[in-house]
C-alpha cells in the first residue's frame, strides 16, 4: 500500500516536471523562431527569405535591433529591408505605391495597382484544417447563395450529417423535416448515394460571395450543393470516386479561378477548379499534409507552393498552368535547437507536450532528442546509483526507483528522492 | 468500522455540502440568465454562428467552479483534522491505515463528485435547451476536464494538508498545481476529447497518493 | 508479555539537535507510571513516539510488543490515547461519539462513558465544539475507560480540569486498574495529583537521561537538606552524593537520596562547615522540583 500510495504520487510528479520544466526553461532561457518566410521573387527570379538568426549576424546591414533579422537570396547575397520588399513587389505594391514606383515594369510587361490586386490570392492549408484533425463544427449553415442584400447572411437553420441532411432551425432548436426532406430529395435526384461522409463549407459571412458546400457521398463521389433562392441546387462532379476525399477547404475568393484545395486519401493535394470541377494536381514532392503548413502564393506571374514542416521550408514556382518551373529547400535556422533547448535536451531526456502546432486536439506528446536523451538518462542513472549506495537501503523497492530514473531521467531522480523510500 | 468512518465523515460534511451544492447551482443560474441573455440580444442563428463556429464558451463560469468546489471540500474536511493534528485520532482506530484514509477520501470525493455531477447535469440540461444534441457533446467534452481539475484539486488539497512535513508539503503542492493546470489549458471547445481516457486514469492513478501523507504520520523522523 | 512498553536505545535527534542518545527504560504491565521531566528534555518528542506519530532515528520503543510506529490495529485497539488538550471530534454530540466510537471496540462499555458524561448535565445532542474544555476532557476520558485498553497514554490529563472533576476521573482510574494487568502512562503539570495513584515515576533529564523508580521510594529516599549561607563567596556544588542544589535568600537547599553524614561529607570535602545542615520535610512537588531543578 505504501508503495502503491507513493508511486501514486511519483508518477503524476514526473509527468507535470515533463510538462511544466521545459516551458519554464523555454520562458526564462530560450527564444522562439519563427518558421522562415520563403518567397520567389518575380524580379531576381531567384528565391528570397527572411530569417531570425539564433545567434545575431556578425555583420549586419541595417541598425542594431534588427541585427537578428536577416534578408538574403539563395546566392547567398544579404539585402536591407527596403532591397528585399522591392524583388517582391507584387506582395508589397503598396509601397511601391508609396515609393513611386507604380507601374511596374517586369519582362517587358507593365503591371499596375489595379491589375496587381486582381490577381493576387494566397490560400493556405494547415494540418489543423484538415478533416479529422481539430473539433469539427458537426452542424453547418448553407447560406443563400444569392442574397437579396448586399451581405451574406446567416440562415436561421444549421445542418448536420445523418444519413442524408438533416436541418435543425435554431429559433426552436428542432429539426425542420420539410427543409431535411427538400434537400434530401435533391440529393437523391442528383445521385448521391447515402450515407453522406463528408461535408466542407466556409462557414463564415465575411466572405465576398458563397459557394457552397461539397459533400462526399457513401461511394467516394462528390456533390456540390448550394441552397439558391432557398432551393437545393446539386452538381454531381466528374471526380473520380476512386480518388478517395480526405479533406476539401472550399476558397471563395474573388479571382473564382478554383473553389477548393482538395486532399486526397494518399495525401496529393489539387485545386478543384471553377470551371466544370476539373483536379490540378499540384507538384508538391515531399510533402506531408499531417505535418507542413501549405501556402499557394498567386501574383500576375507565378504560382509558389510554400510547405514547411519545422525544419526544412520547400517551395517550387509554377507557372499560369501549375507546371513547375523551378524549386527550392531551405533549412530553418529553428530546425537547430537554440543554445537553452541544447543546455536542457542534456538536463532531461524528454519532454511532453499537451499542444501540438498541427492538430486541434490536445495529445500527450513525448519528444525525446536522440542521443542528448541518452546522455540525460544516464547522468541520472550515475546519479542515482551513487544515492542509492550511500543509504544502503531500501531493499527490492530501490531496483523499482531505479528503473523510474533510468526510465525518466532526472525527472524520475528528482521525484524518488524527495519522497525517500521507506523500509 | 469501515461504515463508522464513512458516517463521521458524512456528518462532518453535510452542512459543507449543501453550501457547496447551493455555490454550484448559484452558478449553473447565472449562465443559464446570461445564455437567455444571448438568445434575447441576438437572432438564434448568430448565437449558434459564435458558439459553434467561434468557439464561444456561454459556460465560462464553469471552468473554475470544480476546483474552487474541490478545494472547499478539502478545506472543509481536512483543516480542521490538522488543527493540533486531531487527525491522530482517527489514524489510532483499530483500522489499517489505507482503510482509514480511504474512507475519508471516499466520502469527499464523493461529495465532490455529486455537486459536479449536478454541474454537468445542468449544463447539459441548459445547452440543449438552447443547441443540438452535437453541441451539447462539444460542450460536456469541454467542461469534463475541468470536472476532473476540481477531483485533482481536492486530492491535491488533501495531500498537502494532510502531509506533516514542511518540505513535501511544498513538493505535493507543486505536483498538485501541475496536475490540476493539465486540465485547464485554453484549447478549442473539445481539444481535450481525444485524451479524457487518459485524463481519468491519470487521477484514478493520482487517487491512492493521498494515502502517503497518513502513512507519514506513523513513519516520518522529523 | 511482561512490559507493556520497552523503550530500548531509543536514539532521536531534530537535524543536529540531539534530543536522546541511548534512552532506555520498561514499563511493566499492572502498573501506573508518571513521565516527568521539566520542558525542553524531550518529553513531547517521547510521547510523540510513544504514541506512534514519530519514527525514531535509532533503537527501538515496543508497544506491547509492537514497533510503536507501526501497531498492527489489533494492539491499536488494546492501546488508549488522549492527545494534549484533550483532542476530540468537535463536529460529533456526545451521542454520536460514543456509538462511533463504540463501534470499533468489541469489550465497549458504555455505562462508564455515561458515567463520566450524565455529570455534565448536557443533552446527549449537545456538540462537543460548544464545550469548555473541562466538559470534553470528560468527554474524552469517557470515551478511552469505555474502551477497556490495556494500555493507557494520558498526555496532560489535567489540563483544564478543575480539583471536583481531577478527583471524579481518579475514582475512574482506580476502578479501572482494579481489574489489575492494566497500565497507564499519564504526563501532568499537576504534580501532587499523581501521589495519590502512581506507582513509579520516570524522570526524564537533558541529554536523554531517564531515571525510573518506584514513586515510594522516591518519596521516602529523596531528601532536601537547608544550609544557611555563611557570606562566604563560595556555593556548593552538585555532584557525588548532591542530586541538585537550590539558592534562596539566605540558605541553600540541597537535594540528595544520602543520608545526613553523607552528604555532610560531600559538603566538607567543598569546604563548608556542615553542622548547620538540617533535614526538611518536603512535598512531592517539592521533590520533583528538587530532582529536576527549578530552571
Amino acid at each position: 500500500m505504501l508503495h502503491l500510495a507513493r508511486y501514486a504520487l511519483i508518477l503524476p510528479a514526473v509527468i507535470v516536471m515533463a510538462v511544466y520544466l521545459p516551458m519554464l526553461f523555454d520562458m526564462s532561457f530560450g527564444e522562439r523562431v519563427p518558421k522562415t518566410h520563403l518567397f520567389y521573387s518575380p524580379v531576381s527570379k531567384k528565391f528570397i527569405w527572411r530569417d531570425k538568426l539564433l545567434r545575431p549576424a556578425e555583420e549586419s546591414l541595417e541598425e542594431v535591433h534588427h541585427a537578428q533579422f536577416v534578408q538574403m537570396d539563395q546566392d547567398g547575397k544579404r539585402y536591407t529591408r527596403q532591397e528585399f520588399e522591392k524583388l517582391l513587389p507584387f506582395i508589397y505594391y503598396k509601397n511601391m505605391e508609396l515609393w513611386g514606383l507604380l507601374p511596374l515594369k517586369i519582362d517587358g510587361a507593365s503591371f499596375d495597382k489595379e491589375a496587381i490586386r486582381a490577381d493576387r490570392q494566397v490560400v493556405e492549408l494547415k494540418p489543423k484544417q484538415i478533416a479529422g484533425r481539430s473539433p469539427d463544427e458537426q452542424v453547418y449553415p448553407l447560406l443563400e447563395s444569392q442574397p437579396d442584400a448586399a451581405r451574406l447572411a446567416f440562415p436561421e437553420e444549421r445542418f448536420r450529417l445523418a444519413g442524408g441532411l438533416e436541418f435543425i432551425n435554431a429559433d426552436f432548436n428542432r429539426p425542420d423535416q420539410e427543409l431535411s426532406r427538400k434537400f434530401n430529395q435533391a440529393l437523391k435526384k442528383a445521385g448521391v448515394a447515402f450515407p453522406l461522409r463528408l461535408a466542407a463549407g466556409n462557414n463564415t459571412i465575411l466572405k465576398p460571395f458563397d459557394n457552397g458546400f461539397f459533400l462526399v457521398d457513401a461511394s467516394g463521389a462528390v456533390f456540390h450543393l448550394k441552397r439558391v433562392k432557398g432551393e437545393p441546387w446539386v452538381v454531381k462532379t466528374p471526380i473520380d470516386p476512386a480518388l478517395g476525399v480526405r479533406s476539401i477547404k472550399v476558397s471563395e475568393n474573388r479571382r473564382k479561378e478554383f473553389r477548393a484545395l482538395l486532399l486526397s486519401n494518399d495525401d496529393r493535394l489539387f485545386l478543384l477548379s471553377s470551371d466544370n470541377y476539373r483536379l490540378t494536381p499540384l507538384p508538391l514532392e515531399g510533402y506531408d499534409p499531417d505535418g507542413m503548413d501549405f501556402k499557394l502564393i498567386i501574383n500576375p506571374l507565378y504560382r509558389t507552393a510554400v510547405y514547411s514542416d519545422d525544419k526544412i521550408i520547400r517551395a517550387v514556382v509554377l507557372d499560369k498552368d501549375y507546371r513547375p518551373l523551378v524549386s527550392y529547400q531551405h533549412t530553418m535556422p529553428g530546425a537547430e535547437l537554440t543554445p537553452a533547448q541544447s543546455v536542457f535536451s542534456y538536463l532531461a531526456p524528454f519532454r511532453i507536450d499537451l499542444e501540438d502546432p498541427n492538430s486541434g486536439y490536445f495529445a500527450f506528446q513525448l519528444k525525446g532528442w536522440g542521443t542528448h536523451s541518452l546522455i540525460a538518462l544516464a547522468w541520472a542513472a550515475a546519479l542515482f546509483l551513487v544515492y542509492a549506495l550511500r543509504r544502503r537501503s531500501g531493499g527490492t523497492g530501490i531496483w523499482a526507483d531505479g528503473l523510474v530514473v533510468l526510465l525518466t531521467g532526472a525527472y524520475g531522480l528528482i521525484a524518488v528522492t524527495v519522497l525517500p523510500l521507506e523500509e | 468500522m469501515f461504515r463508522s468512518i464513512l458516517l463521521k465523515e458524512y456528518t462532518k460534511l453535510k452542512a459543507f455540502w449543501l453550501a457547496g451544492l447551493a455555490l454550484n447551482l448559484c452558478v449553473a443560474g447565472y449562465v443559464l440568465v446570461a445564455l437567455r441573455k444571448l438568445f434575447a440580444l441576438d437572432h438564434a442563428e448568430v448565437v449558434w454562428y459564435r458558439v459553434i463556429h467561434l468557439g464561444q464558451t456561454f459556460y465560462d463560469p464553469f471552468m473554475y467552479l470544480p476546483v474552487i468546489t474541490g478545494l472547499f471540500m478539502a478545506v472543509a474536511q481536512f483543516l480542521p483534522e490538522m488543527k493540533n493534528h486531531r487527525f491522530r485520532i482517527s489514524l489510532h482506530l483499530p483500522l489499517a491505515p489505507h482503510l482509514i484514509v480511504l474512507g475519508h477520501v471516499l466520502v469527499g470525493l464523493g461529495a465532490v463528485v455529486l455537486i459536479l455531477a449536478a454541474d454537468l447535469l445542468a449544463l447539459a440540461a441548459m445547452t440543449s435547451l438552447y443547441f443540438p444534441a452535437e453541441v451539447v457533446a462539444v460542450t460536456l467534452a469541454t467542461a469534463l476536464p475541468w470536472l476532473l481539475a476540481g477531483l485533482t484539486a481536492y486530492l491535491g488539497a488533501a495531500l498537502v494538508l494532510l502531509e506533516p512535513g514542511w518540505r513535501l508539503r511544498v513538493f505535493n503542492l507543486a505536483v498538485s498545481l501541475g496536475l490540476t493546470g493539465l486540465f485547464l489549458h485554453q484549447g478549442a471547445p473539445g481539444a481535450y476529447q481525444r485524451i479524457l481516457p487518459l485524463l481519468f486514469i491519470l487521477v484514478l492513478a493520482f487517487t491512492p497518493s493521498v494515502l502517503l501523507p497518513a502513512y507519514r504520520f506513523r513513519y516520518r523522523k522529523d | 508479555m511482561e512490559f507493556a512498553i520497552e523503550v530500548d536505545g531509543l536514539r532521536h535527534s531534530y537535524g543536529k539537535r540531539v534530543i536522546y542518545r541511548d534512552l532506555n527504560f520498561k514499563v511493566p504491565r499492572g502498573k501506573v507510571f508518571a513521565l516527568l521531566g521539566k520542558n525542553g528534555v524531550g518529553k513531547t518528542t517521547l510521547i510523540k513516539i510513544l504514541m506512534g506519530f514519530l519514527r525514531p532515528a535509532g533503537g527501538a520503543c515496543r508497544i506491547l510488543g509492537d514497533e510503536s510506529h507501526n501497531l498492527s490495529p489489533e494492539t491499536r485497539r488494546r492501546v488508549g490515547l488522549l492527545f494534549e488538550g484533550h483532542l476530540a471530534y468537535e463536529f460529533m454530540s456526545i451521542e454520536s461519539v460514543e456509538r462511533f466510537f463504540a463501534s470499533f471496540y468489541p469489550q465497549w462499555q458504555p455505562e462508564l462513558y455515561y458515567g463520566l458524561t450524565d455529570k455534565l448535565g448536557l443533552p446527549g445532542s449537545h456538540k462537543i465544539g460548544n464545550m469548555s474544555e473541562g466538559q470534553r476532557s470528560q468527554v474524552v476520558l469517557g470515551l478511552i475507560m469505555a474502551q477497556q485498553p490495556d494500555l493507557m497514554i494520558l498526555d496532560d490529563y489535567t489540563m483544564g480540569l478543575d480539583a471536583g472533576y481531577r478527583r471524579l476521573f481518579l475514582d475512574y482510574l482506580a476502578e479501572y486498574l482494579a481489574e489489575g494487568d492494566k497500565t497507564v502512562l499519564v504526563t501532568s503539570h499537576i504534580v501532587q495529583d499523581l501521589e495519590r495513584f502512581v506507582d513509579e515515576v520516570i524522570f526524564l533529564e537533558k541529554g536523554g537521561l531517564a531515571t525510573q523508580m518506584p514513586l515510594e521510594s522516591f518519596l521516602r529516599g529523596f531528601r532536601q537538606y537547608c544550609l544557611p549561607k555563611d557570606n562566604g563567596v563560595k556555593t556548593p556544588r552538585r555532584g557525588a552524593a548532591i542530586k541538585n542544589v537550590e539558592e534562596s535568600r539566605d540558605e541553600y537547599l540541597l537535594y540528595s537520596f544520602e543520608g545526613p553524614e553523607a552528604v555532610g561529607r560531600c559538603l566538607a570535602e567543598q569546604g563548608f562547615a556542615s553542622q548547620k545542615l538540617e533535614i526538611r520535610p518536603m512535598s512531592f512537588e517539592d521533590a520533583f522540583i528538587g530532582f529536576t531543578g527549578r530552571y
